[in-house]
């Protein structure tokens, strides 16, 4: 009887339908995991008075610990690197895909040559983050960053300028580190926009730069932003590369001044997973740290959480948008 | 064992002493007339093909062995470039994240692609996903400072669950069809996933108070002292943490490119398997399962170079030492974690900074292997799909 069930399938599909649950299961514990171990961290539990007070004291503990410096235990210092470093990546990385994915999807013609392109941009997605960090450190910070120093600031040499871990390095390097990213995403934006839009288009006299520029990127926007925030999603966790370009666990000074270049590209920042990292591990006072960590660590994960939602949202819309659309393939 | 390095007739004959300067960049030689001074320019004289890959015989070693040691106290000290046990560690615990990963992932993708109508396929496979939005800092830190010690203190509970929960569902599945109809029609289309959870906890829940029982009436007072008895030496971040983070944080890259193979399986083979009487799970066995072989060893094949490259979990939950062995009950240190630990103070230009950036070049060619192997495979395979 029981071989005879067996042979049916039944307990073989019920087993793949565990495997399922198990995996939802291990996702769902791991985010209520989370959220239990540091939702309560700030909560005055000691204080008197009812709950209203305690809520209005827990809040402003959270605020305090967002923006405090990280001497009075906050870790505004470090939220500030993170978006920082996320958004000079940004500037760097969206030209670049963008480029890279039109000229892959519209210009390239089929062949040996585009398809050993698109293994490459598979591989650089396949490369172990910390590789890009050694390259990063190599290249750009002793390479580029040494050269700089000696064509623009040879009078502070031996001192470094450029030529060592900074800000600047940071973001190019997560800008390398998450441009496969960006051009598969913004591919499949483009792949998505209906043909005959196209045709109309040539059919009304426009040139294929202009039918390209004004009306398929236009079309094709929702997309590059989904492809930017997946890119910004996986840029914020990453803590092992950056530890060579320029990221430390507590910096002297902020990136940001009031005077004219307003930015230091050249400086150390700190950031959230560094954060993590370091206070998580290697402070001196575990017990007391672990809440802490904990608590930025919920931060870290309600950021990188909410950019993935609204990338999913928003690559489902443009999906439907598409969809609906009266006009017939 | 020795192979010179270079060779030359230097015309001297009768010579009697010969001496390297204590940095290895001077040779001189003596004869009984007159002493010879030879520069030489070997700027990294401890490191070669052998050295990094061969089994080295040190001084104040009892036999050749693989040994990483790039620093001490001492000053004369000569450094220990194998980059065997690193290597060996970082497949160590790739192994047994792939052991953990790779059979959840593909059963999980088989459900979903074979199984599951759209909507709730959509749905699940972007939770799945979102497995891999965690960053690894987090599970790294999880893994070390709450998983390790939850493990080490509840062994058995482990690998009484690793056994009982397939049982389980296969208890589930027994009592499914003796279910109420009226609950099996409302669970159905992807809720029973739901049902299955539930009772998954459940069980979990049941195996841990259990597992807690039995510790101390058959092994009394746990496991972990009954190991330590038998001589089993147990570090608590060993390669089965690693095995457990690591392995979640590689699973939605395996389920990923498996579901998407399995649901790209030409309908007209599956529809007309089950026309021509098959069962549900014949048809995935015959039909969609031998066709998208290829592309579950894709799959694979991304999830271990996934496993290769992980730098913060391996780095955060094992003790880093350098060993070079499979034991699962020990720790492990891996190429990714040393480059973190040891790059940024190595200094730069000497032998031991360009060793790490082999190192590094060593990550990449594996990684660059394995994906280049899945790209390609899956290239052939979506050819083979338009074909049928």
């Amino acid at each position: 009887m029981l071989r005879n069930w067996f042979r049916h399938g039944n307990p073989w599909i019920w087993l793949n339908a565990g495997a399922v649950a198990l995996s939802l299961l291990l996702v769902g514990s791991l985010l209520v995991f989370m959220v239990v171990q540091s939702i309560g961290v700030f909560w005055p539990a000691e204080m008197p008075g009812h709950v209203g007070a305690k809520l209005v004291q827990y809040l402003s503990n959270w605020w305090h610990f967002l923006t405090g410096s990280s001497s009075h235990g906050g870790i505004f210092p470090a939220i500030l690197g993170t978006v920082l470093m996320v958004l000079l990546m940004s500037v760097l990385v969206t030209p670049l895909g963008v480029l890279a994915a039109v000229y892959l999807h519209e210009y390239a013609k089929e062949g040996p040559l585009l398809r050993v392109i698109r293994v490459a941009v598979h591989n650089l997605a396949g490369v172990p983050s910390i590789v890009f960090g050694v390259f990063g450190l190599g290249f750009f910070v002793y390479f580029l960053g040494g050269s700089i120093d000696n064509l623009f600031y040879r009078d502070s040499l031996p001192t470094p300028t450029f030529g060592t871990p900074g800000l600047l390095w940071v973001s190019l390097t997560l800008a390398l580190l998450t441009l496969p990213v960006v051009i598969v995403a913004t591919e499949q934006g483009l792949a998505g926009i209906p043909k005959n839009l196209r045709l109309g288009c040539f059919a009304l006299g426009a040139t294929k730069a202009e039918v390209i520029w004004k009306i398929v990127l236009p079309q094709a926007s929702p997309a590059m932003v989904t492809a930017l925030m997946l890119a910004i999603a996986r840029a914020a966790g990453e803590v092992a590369p950056l530890l060579f370009v320029g990221v430390v666990k507590s910096v002297p000074a902020l990136p940001l001044s009031s005077e004219f270049p307003y930015l230091q590209l050249q400086q150390k920042i700190t950031s959230l997973g560094m954060h993590i990292y370091d206070a998580g591990l290697q402070s001196q006072d575990a017990q007391r740290a672990e809440p802490l960590v904990f608590a930025s660590a919920l931060v870290l994960i309600t950021l990188i959480f909410i950019l993935n939602l609204t990338a999913y949202r928003l690559r489902k819309r443009l999906n439907l948008r598409y969809r609906n659309r009266p006009v017939s393939e | 064992m020795a192979k010179p390095l270079w060779q030359q007739a230097s015309g001297i004959t009768g010579a009697t002493a010969l001496t390297f300067a204590k940095d290895n960049q001077q040779l001189s030689v003596d004869t009984n007339t007159s002493r010879y001074h030879f520069v030489l320019h070997n700027p990294h004289p401890e490191v070669n093909w052998q050295t990094l890959w061969h089994s080295v015989w040190y001084e104040g070693f009892a036999r050749p062995d693989f040994v990483w040691q790039t620093s001490s106290a001492a000053d004369d000290y000569q450094p220990k470039f194998s980059l065997v046990p690193l290597t060996i560690g970082t497949l160590k615990a790739a192994l047994y994240a792939m052991l953990f990963a790779a059979p959840l992932a593909i059963m999980a993708a088989i459900y979903t692609a074979c199984f599951l109508p759209a909507g709730p396929r959509r749905r699940i496979k972007g939770l799945i996903e979102l497995m891999a939005a965690f960053p690894t800092v987090i599970l790294g830190f999880i893994a070390a400072v709450w998983l390790a010690p939850v493990i080490e203190g509840h062994l058995l509970a482990l690998l009484l669950w690793v056994v009982m929960l397939p049982l389980s569902i296969l208890i589930f599945a027994a009592l499914w069809p003796r279910l109420p109809a009226s609950v099996r029609q409302h669970c159905s289309g992807g809720r029973e996933i739901l049902l299955l959870m539930g009772w998954l906890a459940l069980i979990s829940g049941l195996v841990f108070l259990m597992a807690n029982r039995l510790d101390g009436t058959l092994f009394n007072g746990g496991l972990r002292l009954y190991l330590d008895q038998l001589g089993i030496y147990y570090e608590q971040r060993n390669a089965l943490i690693i095995g457990i983070a690591m392995g979640f944080a590689v699973v939605p890259g395996i389920f990923t490119i498996a579901d998407d193979v399995l649901h790209q399986v030409p309908p007209q083979l599956t529809r007309g398997a089950l026309a021509l009487g098959a069962t549900p799970w014949q048809t995935v066995l015959r039909i969609s399962l031998p066709l998208a072989a290829p592309g579950l060893i894709a799959a694979v094949l991304v999830g271990f170079g996934r496993a290769i490259g992980e730098t913060m979990i391996i780095l955060m939950a094992t003790g880093n030492s350098p060993i070079t062995n499979f034991n699962i009950f020990e720790g492990l240190r891996s190429l990714t974690a040393t480059l973190v630990i040891e790059l940024p103070e190595a200094t730069v230009g000497s032998s031991h900074f360009r060793v790490l950036f082999v190192a590094a070049l060593v990550l990449l060619l594996f990684t660059f292997a394995a994906n280049t192997a899945a790209e390609v495979i899956r290239q052939r395979l979506r050819k083979k799909y338009q074909r049928l």
